[in-house]
This record gives C-alpha cells, structure tokens and sequence, in this order.
C-alpha cells in the first residue's frame, strides 16, 4: 500500500511540477473569462458538478496540495435523500472525491444537526456513507465542546458565537448547501446553511435571524459555494412532508460569490413553485438575508455585476 | 456439585452482561435481537407487574417459572438471574481479588477484606422479612408502584445503572471525545443529547450504590436476606422445596469451610446444617466441603412421602403431587407452630396481588401533582383530557407528558417501577427521573424533559425496553401516530409578534406539518407567525424544545391524560395557500 501511495504521491507531484507553470500562465491571462457563477441545467448531480468545476477552472483552483479541505452539506434531517431535505449524497461524494484529486491532505465533513440524534442523521441522510466511501472523514457537530467563542466584528447584530473548530479559519472551506423551501426564512441555501456552523442557534432566532445569518457571512471564509438543487423542496420545509413535495429540478449552481448563489437559487425556487404549483414562489427581496448580505459586503445580488456562465446539458 | 456452582456462574456472568450492555448502551447501536428476547424479561417483580398490567399470563412467565422453581429447587432466581444480586456479587468478587494481591493484601485494606471474605452463620430475619413481602404486597395493591421500586431489586439495579452509571460511562465518553477532537482526533464520537440526570436521582443512586457495595463486601448477601421481599417471598416458597442442600452429619466434621465460603450467612457448620430459606444456590458451600457431606436431594420433609415409593419412574409425578402438598403448607404437619405464620402471610398477600390488578382498573385517585386540580390552561374549566401535572418554571398551561406507548398517565404511574431504563434507551435522553413533576410518591418515574430535547419521530426506544407494561410496545409506525399532548400557541409572547422579526423555529421542526406559518401583519413585512393544527399535532414537544423565547415559551406541549391518535395533515387544512402566476415561458431554462 505504502509503495503504491508513494508512487501515486510521485507521479501526481510529478505532473504538477509540469503542468504548474502553464496553469499559471493561464491564470494570469485567463482571470477576466473565469466566470464568479456558473448555472448548470439537466443533468445528474454528479455530471453537473464535473462540468461545473471544470469551468471554475478545475478543483485546482481552488485546493492545492497537502491542504485539509472542510466540506459543509447541510445534514440537519432524518430524511432520506428523496426528500431533498439534505444536500444530495452523491453530489457530497463527487466533491470528495474531487478534492483529493486536487491534492487535499485531508477532507472533512460536518453539521450542526437539528436534534439530539445527529449519528442518525448522518446516516439517514446518505452522507456519512458518501464521505466515508469516498475517503472523507465525518466529524459530529453537536457536542459543545467542539465549538470555539469568534468575535465577528463586521456583524450587526451577531457580534460573536461559538463556530464549529473546522469552520474556523480553514484552508478550503467548500459549503454545499440544498435548496429548499424553509418555514422561517422562506429559502434556505447557501448562507443559511451556515447555521449549521454556530452552535447557539436559539439566539439567532431571538435577534432577528435574517440578520444574524447575513452577520454570520461576513465572518466564514468560503472557498467555493456548490447548491445543490437537482431536487427542490418546495414546500412545507425544512423537514419536508413527502418526496411529492421535492420535484427533480436539475440545477445546479457554482459560485465563489455567496450572495450571488442565493439570488440565482431563490429565482430557481420561484420559477419551480411556479412551474409545480407548489409552495410559494418568493421574490428576492422576500429573502432578507440576502439584502442584508449585501448591504455588509458579502458579495452582490446582482447578477448581472459578476461574471454568470449559463450551461444547459440538454441542448 | 463443582459442576453445578459453574452453571450458575455461567448463567449469571452471561445474564449481568447482557443486562449491563442494555443499561450502558451510550450510542444506542445495540442489534434489534437484544430487545426482542429481552433479558430483563427474566427479572422477577417486572414480569409480575406486567403480568398484572397487560394481564397476559406470558407476560409473568418468570414469576411463575421461579416461584415453581422455588418450590422445588429453591431460590435459584437469586444467584444467577437477580440483576441487583448479580451486582452484588460483581462488586464483592472483584474486590476480594484485589485486595488479595501482593501489593495490597499486607495493607488495612487487605487485612480488612480477608476477615470480610469469612463469613458467619446468622439467624434468619423472619419478621422483618415477612413485613417486607407484605409492604411490597401493599404497595401493589394500593398502586404505590414508585414506593416498590424503592426496594425491589430490579429497580434498584436499574436506578444505579441508569441514574448512576450510564450518565457517568457517557460523560466521560463525551470528555474523551471532546479531549481528542480538540487535537484533531475524531476516534470517539460524543454521545447523543445530554446523559446527564437530575442531581437528586443522582444522588440516589449512588446512595444505592455505595450502601450495596459496602454491605455486600462485609456480608455479602445481607440484602437479600434482610430487606429484599423477592428474596423473602421465594425463601418462604424455598422452605417447602423438593429439593435442597443439606450436610450429611455423618461425614460432616464441622471444620467451616462452608460457612466461610456461603455469601449467605445460611451455613451453620457447627450445627450441621443449613438454613435453605436464606440460601441462594450459590453452590460455594458443597464446591469447597473438603469432605463432600454436603449433597443436593430431595427435602428430609418429604422423604417419608417417597419412602414408600422409591421408584425413579414415578418422579415426575410425585413432584406435582409434593408441589401441591407443599401448597397446602401446614397440612403436613398438624400443628401450627409460629414458625408457619409466615408462609401464611405469604400466601394471603399472593391472594390479595392477584386481586389488586381489578382494583387498579376501578379506583380513582386525587394525585397532588403540581397545580393540580386548579383546572386547565388556567381558565378554571375542569378537562378531564388534559393532564393534570404542571411543570415548575414554564407556563401555567404547560402540562406533562408520559411516552408513547404508556397509553395514559394513570397506566404510566401505576406500572413504572423507575428502573431507569427508558431514560438510558432514550436516543434524545429527554427521560430525565423526576423528583417532585409527578409528585414525590413518584420519585424516580421518568418524565419527559423537552428541554433537553425533543421526542424524536423515528424512535420508540422506551416502549422496546419497558419490562412493566408501564409503556407498552408501539412499533415505529404507531407511534408516529400516537397523540401524547398538543403544542398550545401564545401568540402574545411570540417573537414574530414582540420584536417583528422572523423566527418559525417551532414551524422548522414540527415533523408531522401540524405547525403553519401564515402570512402576518403587513405584507411588505413579509412576516409569517405559527398556526397550529391540534389534531395533527403528536405532542413530541418538537416545537417546545426549540423555542426561543425565555422565561416562559411561546409555544408549550399540553400533555393529554389519555393519549389520543393524532390524525394526518391534509393539504386541504392549509389555511395558507399561495396563488400561482403562470410560469414565464422561454426558452432558456434559466430565469435570470
């Protein structure tokens, strides 16, 4: 075993050492055409993902070697996955797997579950099985002993909390949210998903919990946000009532900008319900975070300000 | 006889791991089969309470099985399936071991623990004994089911291992845990919900504990012989067994290596003899009789009976013949000495526990719970539905809940010996023991905590492990249907409406859509506020457990006195329903 990692170790250095100076090269000249937001539309989760990376410029943009990468899927349900109550485990499995392409030390996965039996929920949801399979690791998100005090002096509201130890200041840090339709902030995607970094959440929802998710955006450094809607929960979420409600939609969004990602899933989520007739088609500024994302600097609403690469795999 | 004191450890060793590994089951990871042929189902006063409860003669198969087994080999439960017993021993045995090594056995400790390994004959108790049987009597045929599990041993091996050491075991697997993962390690993963138990209970328990180490260390099976009443009822039965120990006084030199050895104190070396009510089939005695006198046969009683005949054919038969006889106690002998009194009382208390199951069913009681009796939600109107039991520090019309599968509080409270096993079974470890919830003649009976959590919809933990019929078996489909309670909504205290700001946490997690959010105040504000569906909520105190707001909830669990059957959401019940412009149609998939 240790022979063949050797070699394996060897040659894929080995190819790097070649490839890199290019791959610099083409950094340099290329910057303007790499697109901020890439849409996929029609395919598997899986092949969307490959084609979508492939157009970020490849994992290696972002994971170099030897870094320890920190993937966040949202795992807050005992759902399975036809639910689309948690972010789709094969979709969780192929970025795995493509961060250790890329060179990754080590990746690990977690979140702050919603209930007392987390190890269930790992399990149910598919992912404990996709990471673990894939050579990731799966770290509990819901003893408090794992949590560490921040201070996050760009918040309004939200001026410290107690942050999962991966979620502090990680090298890679890839959040795969789900898409799907939430009771108390109507849409939950990219930046709400990171309450499932925080371990007070009560306090959120006691001090104005739009704002708090948009604080909390300001704090996490996010490397990649990959949402994950090939299904949508349209309605009666977050738990969801039955797979009825969770039609196979077939997006997927890229995007190193948060806030972008949510604005282009929640037109997603509108034009579904509207399609479906399910659920309640929500405008964008019904979804305040994202406002309010935007009004500290996280990133843009608009997107017709970034770079947005459009790819329908049907046609 | 070495062969048979090897049975019983055998029998015993495999019983005590089997029961431990349910009570230390931390991560909830045991396979289906440890459930279905359940261990604790062999235990004594459990099986007669369920016996009692359900009325199913199989339920009380081991009653049945040890008392006839009482009666014709003695108390063989006692030293190879009594759960509490077999702690006893699981603590003596270990701790004569240690301290017979080299490096302790010079020190206090050694010399301390050798002149307890020696045991004495002591005479029996009968008095206490009897008053005993009969405050157990009492106590099951007035329903003071809790008092019972003050001193039977079941429920005392059950309130060590559930209030003491479970929570132990799993707080420090979750310090491990935490210890290893701050360097990066992620080997042990820390425990579900909070294993931590009242201080009270815990206090108990370990009160127990250390009462039962010491006494086991300096005499061994005290308790079993002083104040446990299976221990008293089955000596009593084991009088009259057909079979027994006895010392053949021919070969017997009266050198006392079987009364040393006896954990009993039934062994009387220098009269020859041995007080079979006391003993409890250990076997120590004839496996170390260094002149083989002591031997396993049939009763001296009875042995004029066969005398006639001897015949090994007819065996079986005259066994059913002497087990009758033995029933019928005194009409062997013609005199009734004070001796017999006793077995007497025994046998009028049996007649009043096979009574007491009609007179649960027909009587009524007045509990003095918290609040209770003041009416419900406050209001002054007498519902019989809604459970009388309030909960200090939460709203008024807060009311407490009993796990599914319990059927009703009454049948909960009447049954519950408070062994503390559901509370150590429960994923969400929301079954904390109670101290003063249900009143404090109910000490110990679990409640359900939801401030530690919530009951989670896809587990039914409890009702696998209850050994009573204090919770009843549900499987995972009815209990998902079962109503314990119904969340009640203040919308006076509710965030949405008090700061104006969105919240639906209760709405996030109610797991069967008996929680809406409707559109509140403005519709700019694009506020919405819960609204909930009493006949669709279960009561699992999702909603309760989650809400943020403090001191007193906005929305609470009403707990039902009887449970109900919660029915299924229907989309027509919606009050909300959103109207749909027509899709926009281009031909890009994309809209924006």
């Amino acid at each position: 075993m240790q022979r063949r990692e050797f070699l394996k170790t060897a040659a894929s250095a080995g190819a790097a050492a070649m490839l890199a100076p290019e791959n610099l090269f083409a950094e340099a000249t290329n910057t303007g055409a790499t697109p901020q937001l890439v849409a996929i539309y029609g395919g598997e989760a899986v092949e969307m993902f490959k084609r979508g990376i492939a157009e970020m410029g490849g994992m290696k943009r972002f994971v170099s070697k030897g870094q320890t990468v920190i993937v966040k899927p949202n795992i807050g349900w005992d759902r399975t996955p036809d639910f689309g109550a948690n972010t789709n485990p094969d979709l969780v499995a192929a970025v795995v797997k493509e961060c250790y392409e890329a060179g990754a030390k080590e990746v690990l996965c977690f979140d702050h579950t919603c209930g007392n039996d987390w190890d269930n929920r790992y399990k149910i949801s598919g992912i404990e099985n996709a990471v673990i399979s894939s050579g990731g690791k799966m770290v509990a998100g819901n003893s408090e002993a794992m949590y560490e005090e921040c201070q996050i002096p760009k918040g309004k509201n939200l001026k410290n909390a107690k942050v999962h130890r991966l979620a502090i200041n990680p090298d890679v840090f890839i959040n795969i949210p789900v898409l799907k339709h939430h009771s108390g902030a109507k849409i939950t995607c990219a930046m709400k998903n990171y309450m499932g970094c925080v371990w007070d959440r009560k306090w959120y929802h006691t001090h104005d919990m739009p704002q708090c998710v948009a604080d909390y955006a300001t704090f996490q450094k996010t490397t990649l946000t990959i949402v994950d809607a090939y299904r949508v929960m349209l309605d009666y979420g977050p738990i969801g009532r039955s797979p009825e409600y969770a039609p196979i939609a077939k997006y997927q969004i890229l995007s190193t900008d948060i806030v972008a990602a949510d604005a282009a899933s929640v037109q997603i989520f509108a034009a579904m319900a509207r399609l479906h007739k399910k659920g309640t088609p929500f405008s964008l500024s019904d979804i305040k975070y994202i406002a309010e994302a935007e009004a500290l600097g996280v990133g843009t609403s608009d997107l017709s300000k970034i770079a947005v690469k459009r790819i329908s795999l049907t046609s | 006889m070495k062969a048979l004191r090897y049975i019983r450890i055998t029998v015993a060793v495999a019983v005590f791991a089997l029961m431990c590994a349910q009570f230390l089951d931390i991560y909830h990871a045991l396979p289906k089969p440890y459930y279905r042929y359940d261990v604790v189902a062999t235990q004594f006063v459990p099986s007669l309470l369920k016996w009692l409860a359900t009325g199913a003669v199989v339920s009380g198969a081991a009653f049945i099985t040890f008392c006839v087994c009482a009666l014709l080999f003695g108390r063989a439960y006692c030293a190879s399936f009594c759960a509490f017993g077999l702690l006893m021993d699981a603590i003596r045995r270990p701790f004569f071991y240690l301290c017979s090594r080299k490096f302790l056995a010079k020190s206090k400790l050694g010399k301390f623990a050798k002149k307890c390994s020696t045991m004495k004959f002591k005479k029996a108790r009968n008095v206490l004994k009897s008053c005993m049987i009969a405050i157990a009597a009492i106590c099951i045929i007035f329903g003071w089911i809790a008092l019972l599990g003050l001193i039977d041993p079941y429920a005392l091996y059950g309130k060590t291992m559930g209030a003491v050491v479970h929570p132990v075991v799993a707080t420090l697997c979750d310090a491990t845990s935490a210890m290893l993962s701050s360097v990066g390690l992620y080997v042990i993963d820390p425990v579900n919900g909070n294993p931590q138990v009242p201080l009270a209970a815990f206090a108990f328990g370990l009160i127990v504990l250390v009462g039962i180490s010491a006494a086991s260390i300096i005499r061994g099976r005290l308790f079993c012989n002083t104040l446990c009443p299976v221990g008293a009822l089955l000596g009593f039965l084991s009088k009259f067994a057909l079979f027994n120990l006895s010392i053949d006084k021919g070969k017997c030199v009266s050198c006392g290596m079987c009364e040393r050895a006896c954990k009993s104190e039934c062994a009387d070396a220098k009269g020859k003899k041995i007080d079979f009510s006391k003993c409890v089939l250990c076997f120590n005695c004839a496996a170390n009789c260094p002149k083989k006198a002591i031997s396993y046969t049939l009763n001296d009683k009875y042995k004029r009976i066969f005398k006639a005949e001897p015949a090994p054919a007819m065996r079986a038969e005259s066994a059913i013949e002497s087990a009758k006889l033995s029933c019928r106690g005194s009409a062997l002998e013609r005199k009734i000495s004070r001796r017999k009194f006793p077995a007497i009382f025994a046998g009028i208390s049996a007649l009043f526990i096979s009574g007491a199951k009609t007179d649960a069913q027909e009587r009524k009681r007045y509990r003095g719970g918290e609040g209770a009796g003041k009416g419900c939600a406050g209001k002054g109107k007498n519902c019989a539905k809604i459970s009388p039991y309030r909960l200090a520090g939460h709203r008024d019309d807060k009311r407490l809940t009993t796990p599914p599968g319990s059927k009703s509080i009454e049948n909960f409270l009447d049954n519950c010996i408070a062994c503390q096993r559901c509370t150590a079974a429960c994923k969400a470890q929301i079954l904390k023991p109670s101290l003063g919830q249900w009143g404090l003649s109910h000490f110990m009976q679990p409640y359900m905590d939801y401030d530690q959590g919530f009951c989670l919809f896809d587990c039914h933990n409890c009702s696998k492990v209850c050994p009573t019929g204090a919770i009843n078996f549900v499987n995972l489909k009815q209990k998902r249907k079962i109503k314990l309670g119904t969340a009640v909504f203040n919308e006076d205290l509710c965030i949405v409406k008090t700061d104006g700001t969105d919240c639906a946490a209760c709405g996030e997690h109610c797991p069967v859509q008996a929680i809406e959010m409707v559109p509140f105040g403005k519709k700019s504000d694009s506020l919405y506020i819960p609204h909930v569906h009493a006949s669709v909520c279960i009561g699992c105190g999702a909603c309760e457990s989650i809400c943020p707001v403090r001191p007193h909830r906005a929305i609470v669990v009403q707990g039902l006195s009887v449970h109900a059957q919660a029915k299924e959401f229907q989309t027509s019940m919606r009050v909300n329903k959103p109207k749909y412009d027509e899709p926009a149609t281009s031909n890009s998939p994309f809209p924006f």
